[in-house]
């Protein structure tokens, strides 16, 4: 063994990022680890990282399309080229007036991403996919306390005390993870004696660890709160002290007679949970010293806000708002602003969902960043213009991902592409490299510099990490913020006065005393040390207008179906083609394939079938199977109302409820040499084109619905 | 010795297979830049238990890594001595530089090599055919005798008798011919029966429960020899007033030498086995009345004793007998008298036994009438040969339809020949008389021997088990319980006629049902095994010799007595045999229970978990307990982790924690 060294970083195998060691041998990554200091893990995908590092299918230097979008040929250019091309069509667009029309789709690792700043500066938008998962969450906070605890921040369990609930709903926190040490933090206060309970369709790995497994019907959890906050202030279990102390004046009472008839009774007609248990549930919350709910990433549907809002009016009425073991709200420490600060184009007015045809329909949109779903249809309506897409893949990953296909392909009336330029800045080819213009060699987490600022690092408090280069980049490889650095010195100067990425991060550091330099000094992470609770007593109120959390949300009474207080309906997806398309498509998350993207679905590790999935299948309850004649591992086919059909092989399981059948999201690709050997379907080749189902989306806070009925043919 | 350990808390393992990944980087087993899914190699990995119907479920995931047996398996079927275990610690390494990957030239391909041999695959038992003759090539009989005890307790009779499908699966008859592979077994059992003291496995436990057995036949005596093994006080009943069912009531001695059955039925009655001949089960006790002497469990192993009738005319006359019947007598001592012109009717071993018997004890024609082809005989062909070589004729496409005779004694008997048309449900031609074809054949005895069926009058009506349509008793096949919990079923009472390796492999699932039924685990985890052959044989380094022919005795001498037709290979012809095997797979990988050996392609050798030796002796855990992601896994000694498990309040769980790996939950 030559010389060994751990160097401290922060993992990107998936959006959770992290912090690890890498053992690093001769210049080589041979391992990965938690990073004790945090008392952090590494997970499976983590540990996998090597195989990504080393990978054959890393693409090495700049392409450019020779063919038509879509057949994947390409011409070897050099960078210099590929950033003329980019250059010149930015720079043609802004002189058109339509910046705006410019939007990039990458996951903000941090605020201080240098592309985001890069968007500020020039005009144009940022997309993510945090619409599909947590959107309408994250909004339902910010409308009732304030704050924003991004969906990195479930509740810190390592706080939740002794009698203490984990209450999972619709999330798989064990698969989709937020960061690798939450199952060890779930299990050890279960082990404090705290209560793990899981709101569920699916027996997932958290279930199997579960007290208590509640089959919930799909799109059912905004009902089953509602029945719970109807016991819990029908019984007088509420919390007077906060409820007194810290909701706005009249929200009580407005929420008090909403709720009279959204008994236990009424409400299990909708969700499908008995009276009894809705009632032993709201009782055991009620009076547990703390309960957490975790459900940021989970109920992924058109009415998530409707759930988003029951969670925090669950949340506030038992006392569990920025408490121990309850939800967290985050506190921000302010880093040094690089000026001159951009201001950036407002998403209100030119943001493409404002600017196309169904302006109207988005009249109460609330969320800060474009909806991912609407995507397709804004390029056929020409209100997108320019793609940049990086370490992303809607191609594959975006619902009713053939109208995406199809979108970037169409042409205007002179046989142009009505999106003029599409980059796909990727470790490997990807799907939506097939399609791209250029397609820029990208740099693993291995190879260069994140500042990674993040107010709601779940085991840090707020804190910083630095990721750093552990080992050479090969090729021509170049990571993408120093792309749109480049560009950002090329278009708009005057914003980009730093050398690289490092001196950026510098300036940045500089309010805090600390730099690049030193934050490697120690052991790259920076934390107050802190994980602050009930912040809001020693700020005088919350961040909402009246200082105290707003139950009521009077400007959404104006919204579709008055969204002043929770709807408890099923998503309106579901009560369609009920009698010919009898089962509900569970998309479910595993710890595999989640919150990655082509890089961990090429990554032969996590494709292999002794540390990964090689395929995915169709999971359907066994009573079920045998009264349709389906065998173990017979190939099914499964057909959605848009038209959709895959075939996959059906796993029978005890694991899942009668009416629903589950498919794991993440498979089905067509690029890759490791992803096109393991098999598998796209679930999103079932789930209609959300664009052209305005009337099942949640228009106000941007949430995607990612379900569908299906029926399974022969 | 302080035996080391892992302990692993099913409470926090969420199956995530983390600690697969994190091993394998340590120990290097990833080309990670042309690694493809399914094809790496893999220390650890983690299995699911099911258990419960929707909405009361339970899933376990548990981590299997190498269990760093106490008795390894792997160890004892190593051919080059390269698997050791550590006197210190038990932990059981492969020494790198020993393996030679079962003769791998370096660069084979791994896939196929973690495979199995198709002899292995094809052994009803799944013998690890490749070890044992492995073993042989190299002289080590007394290892090689351990390894198929760990299969077949009964390897001289099977040596003799079995129809030996590992022979008509061997790759190496792409090359030239079968390697002798029942010859080679029969030499290395037979060693040990020379041996002064014989192989007596030791006794894993001591355990009160009793079980009983009906039916001394190779079933009853395989279950008999592993349920003893695992400490059970076993009591086998046989109607009989011999042991050894169709061993030795059927089989006659030229084929089957009786001394050595006697000698692998001691070993078992050497184990504590009480076995008590005459004692015919509903007639001199029943089930019931052995349950209140306090037996937990049964094993119905009554073979199938009773004669299937022709149902022609004239079969009751005074010289038409049964075929087992007349066999079971002569094996007895009886003399049956014949007259010299005898009749044989049938195509199966007990038609020939019957035939050859006959020709041995003064009948000077013999011949068998049989009504398909030779082609479709049930018979071995080897003893289809042996039979012709004795002077019997056997007359095919010829089917019986009635016994004629005067004074009420046979003489005479109305055949009429048989043309084959399509196949019938058995898969055979389906034998059609040819019209016009009738003919008269003078014999003066006939021994019918159309095939046998389980006598079911030992079933008193407390038992609660089902009968087939066919006759046999109704079991899952995968477990061999009946109907009634307590009641399982081997050998010819389930499968009617079949082979001695089919009731000895029965035998054995048998116990391992009873063990669990009897500790009251779940019977039937884990034990669907899906066996998957080596496709292409690789081409590695092997004897180039020819098949060595088995010596016979000289047909004419046969005829004197029931000396043993078959005599043997002599050594230095099995060591050869041994040498001729291509080794399909490798003898370690194939002998592990747990499917936890890896083979290396480039290298061309076996590896696996050591519990990472180079880290634990520089004072650190290996990389599975390090790295897990819900810290479900310790490390230590076995004793202290027992320890630990009671400080916890968790039990062991009993059916996964078979050595040194314990689950608690």
């Amino acid at each position: 063994m030559g010389a060994s060294a751990w160097i401290p970083t922060a993992c990107y195998q998936c959006k959770a990022g992290c912090a690890i060691l890498a053992r690093v041998e001769d210049g080589v990554v041979k391992e990965i680890r938690g990073n004790p200091k945090v008392h952090g893990k590494a997970c499976v995908k983590g540990m996998s990282g090597v195989s990504l590092e080393y990978s054959s299918d890393r693409l090495l230097h700049p392409l450019k399309r020779v063919g038509k979008r879509g057949e994947g040929t390409f011409e070897r250019i050099s960078w210099d080229e590929a950033l003329d091309i980019m250059t010149e069509k930015l720079r043609d667009l802004k002189d058109r007036g339509e910046a705006h029309k410019l939007t990039a789709n990458f996951f903000p690792h941090s605020i201080t991403d240098p592309k985001w700043r890069f968007l500020n500066a020039y005009g144009g938008f940022i997309n993510t996919a945090l619409p599909h998962c947590d959107s309408a969450k994250i909004v339902a906070w910010l409308k009732t306390a304030g704050g924003v605890p991004n969906h990195h921040i479930p509740p810190a369990w390592f706080t939740t005390p002794k009698g203490g609930i984990v209450l999972l709903v619709g999330r798989h926190a064990f698969g989709a993870l937020d960061n690798a040490a939450v199952p060890r933090d779930i299990l050890d206060a279960k082990e404090r004696g705290a209560k793990l309970i899981v709101i569920d369709p699916m027996y997932t790995p958290d279930a199997a660890k579960a007290d208590w497994w509640i089959p919930i019907k799909p799109g059912g959890d905004t009902a089953l709160f509602l029945g719970m906050i109807q016991h819990i202030i029908a019984q007088d279990l509420y919390d007077h002290e906060f409820v007194d102390n810290w909701v706005r004046e009249g929200d009580f009472d407005k929420l008090k007679a909403f709720i009279a008839d959204k008994t236990p009774e009424a409400m299990t007609k909708i969700c499908d949970v008995p009276p009894e248990t809705i009632k032993q549930l709201a009782e055991e919350c009620a009076k547990a010293p703390a309960v957490g709910v975790d459900s940021f990433k989970g109920i992924m549907l058109g009415q998530a806000l409707d759930f988003g809002h029951a969670w925090t009016i669950f949340s506030a009425i038992t006392g569990n708002i920025d408490a121990p073991g309850g939800q967290p709200l985050p506190d921000l420490t302010p880093l040094s602003p690089v000026l001159p600060a951009p201001d950036g184009p407002s998403l209100g007015e030119l943001g493409w969902h404002k600017t196309g045809p169904d302006s109207d329909a988005f009249d109460h949109y609330s969320f800060i960043m474009e909806p991912t779903w609407y995507e397709a249809k804004a390029i056929k309506d020409g209100g997108l213009k320019a793609l940049i897409v990086a370490e992303a893949n809607p191609a594959l990953t975006e619902m009713g991902q053939q109208t995406w296909q199809d979108a970037v392909c169409e042409t205007d009336e002179n046989g142009d592409y009505k999106l003029e330029l599409l980059v796909s800045i990727e470790i490997n080819l990807s799907e939506t490299s097939k399609y791209a213009d250029l397609v820029l060699p990208d740099r693993t987490y291995f190879e260069r510099w994140d500042l990674l600022y993040m107010p709601w690092w779940y085991n840090f408090g707020q804190g910083i990490v630095l990721r750093q280069p552990v080992v050479e980049a090969p090729g021509e490889t170049r990571h993408s913020n120093s792309v749109f650095i480049e560009l950002g010195k090329r278009l708009v100067p005057e914003y980009f006065q730093f050398k690289d990425d490092v001196e950026y991060y510098n300036i940045q550091l500089e309010g805090l005393g600390l730099s690049i330099e030193k934050l490697q000094e120690m052991g790259g992470l920076w934390s107050p040390g802190t994980l602050g609770f009930r912040k809001y007593e020693q700020a005088g109120g919350f961040g909402t207008p009246s200082k105290k959390a707003h139950l009521y949300w009077e400007d959404l009474e104006g919204a579709p179906g008055n969204q002043a207080l929770p709807r408890p309906g099923l998503p309106a997806e579901y009560d369609v083609n009920v009698e010919d398309y009898p089962f509900i498509l569970l998309s479910y998350r595993t710890i595999y394939q989640s919150g990655s993207g082509q890089w961990s679905h090429n990554n032969p590790q996590l494709r292999d079938s002794a540390s990964g999935m090689y395929e995915n299948f169709l999971l359907i309850n066994r009573a079920v199977a045998k009264k349709l004649g389906i065998a173990e591992g017979q190939m099914v086919e499964v057909e959605a109302p848009n038209g959709g059909k895959v075939s996959l092989p059906a796993r029978l399981t005890e694991g899942i409820r009668p009416d629903c059948v589950a498919m794991a999201h993440g498979f089905g690709q067509s690029v890759g040499r490791v992803a096109t050997t393991g098999r598998g379907v796209s679930d999103n080749l079932l789930v209609p084109d959300a664009g052209t189902t305005l009337e099942w989306q949640d228009t106000v806070a941007g949430e995607s619905h990612v379900s569908t009925r299906v029926r399974i043919g022969n | 010795m302080k035996q080391l350990g892992l302990m692993i808390d099913l409470n926090r393992c969420i199956g995530c297979k983390t600690c697969v990944v994190a091993c394998r980087n340590f120990h290097e087993l990833v080309d990670h830049v042309e690694a493809m899914p399914n094809e790496i190699p893999y220390y650890l990995r983690v299995e699911d238990r099911w258990t419960g119907v929707f909405p009361n479920v339970a899933v376990d995931s548990w981590v299997v890594p190498c269990q760093h047996c106490v008795d390894p398996r792997c160890l004892i079927s190593c051919p080059e001595d390269a698997i050791s275990r550590d006197a210190q610690t038990g932990i059981v390494q492969i020494d790198r530089e020993k393996c030679n990957g079962c003769n791998a030239v370096p660069g084979t391909p791994g896939a196929d090599k973690r495979k199995h041999a198709p002899c292995m695959v094809e052994c009803p038992a799944h013998m690890n055919v490749e070890s044992y003759v492995g073993l042989a090539a190299k002289g080590k009989y007394a290892e090689a005798l351990q390894v198929m005890k760990e299969d077949n307790p009964l390897p001289a009779i099977c040596g003799r008798v079995c129809h030996h499908p590992c022979e008509s699966a061997c790759k190496r008859a792409d090359v030239d011919h079968a390697v002798a592979i029942n010859a080679i077994k029969r030499f290395v059992a037979d060693q040990d029966l020379k041996a002064e003291s014989r192989f007596v496995p030791t006794l894993k436990d001591r355990r009160e429960e009793k079980v009983a057995i009906i039916g001394s036949g190779p079933a009853g005596l395989s279950c008999a020899y592993y349920l003893a093994r695992d400490g059970y006080q076993v009591t086998i009943l046989e109607k009989a007033p011999v042991l050894g069912g169709m061993l030795t009531l059927g089989i006659p001695a030229y084929r089957m030498p009786r001394d050595v059955v006697n000698a692998e039925i001691q070993v078992i009655a050497d184990m504590g086995v009480t076995m008590k001949t005459g004692v015919e089960l509903g007639k001199d006790t029943t089930i019931a009345q052995l349950r209140s002497e306090g037996f937990g469990a049964f094993l119905m192993a009554i073979g199938t004793q009773e004669c299937k009738q022709l149902g022609a005319e004239g079969e009751d006359l005074e010289g038409v007998y049964e075929g087992l019947d007349y066999l079971r007598r002569t094996n007895l001592g009886e003399t049956t008298p014949l007259g010299k012109k005898v009749a044989v009717i049938g195509g199966g071993n007990v038609a020939l036994d019957a035939a050859r018997t006959a020709r041995r004890l003064g009948a000077e024609e013999v011949f068998v009438l049989y009504r398909r082809g030779l082609e479709e005989m049930p018979s071995h062909p080897e003893e289809i040969a042996d039979a012709q070589d004795e002077g019997i004729s056997i007359q095919t496409l010829t089917q019986p339809v009635a016994f004629r005779g005067s004074n009420g004694k046979v003489t005479t008997i109305d055949c009429i020949k048989m043309r084959l048309g399509e196949p019938d449900a058995s898969g055979r031609p389906r034998p059609e008389p040819v019209p016009g074809s009738e003919f008269t054949v003078d014999a003066d005895s006939v021994i019918v021997a159309l095939g046998e069926e389980a006598d079911w009058a030992c079933l008193t009506p407390e038992c609660a088990c089902q009968l087939t349509p066919a006759g046999a008793m109704e079991v899952d096949p995968l477990t061999l319980q009946s109907g009634a919990p307590d009641i399982f079923a081997a050998g010819d009472a389930i499968r009617g006629p079949s082979t001695v390796i089919e009731a000895i492999a029965d035998g054995k699932q048998a116990a391992v049902s009873i063990d669990r039924y009897l500790k009251g685990l779940d019977i039937r985890q884990g034990r669907a095994k899906e066996w998957v052959a080596v496709d292409e044989v690789q081409k590695e380094k092997y004897n180039p010799a020819d098949r060595a022919p088995m010596p016979r005795v000289e047909p004419a001498e046969r005829l004197q007595d029931f000396t043993e037709v078959e005599q043997g290979l002599a050594e230095e012809m099995v060591v050869q045999e041994g040498e001729r095997c291509l080794k399909c797979g490798s003898s370690c990988l194939q002998a592990c229970p747990y499917g936890v050996i890896q083979f290396d392609p480039q290298e061309g050798k076996a590896h696996k978990c050591d519990l990472c030796w180079s880290r634990i002796h520089q004072g650190e855990v290996p990389v599975c307990v390090e790295t897990c992601l819900t810290d479900a896994i310790s490390f230590g000694e076995i004793d202290l982790l027992r320890q630990k498990a009671a400080t916890l309040d968790r039990s062991i769980i009993a059916d996964l924690s078979e050595e040194s790996v314990l689950y608690i939950k």
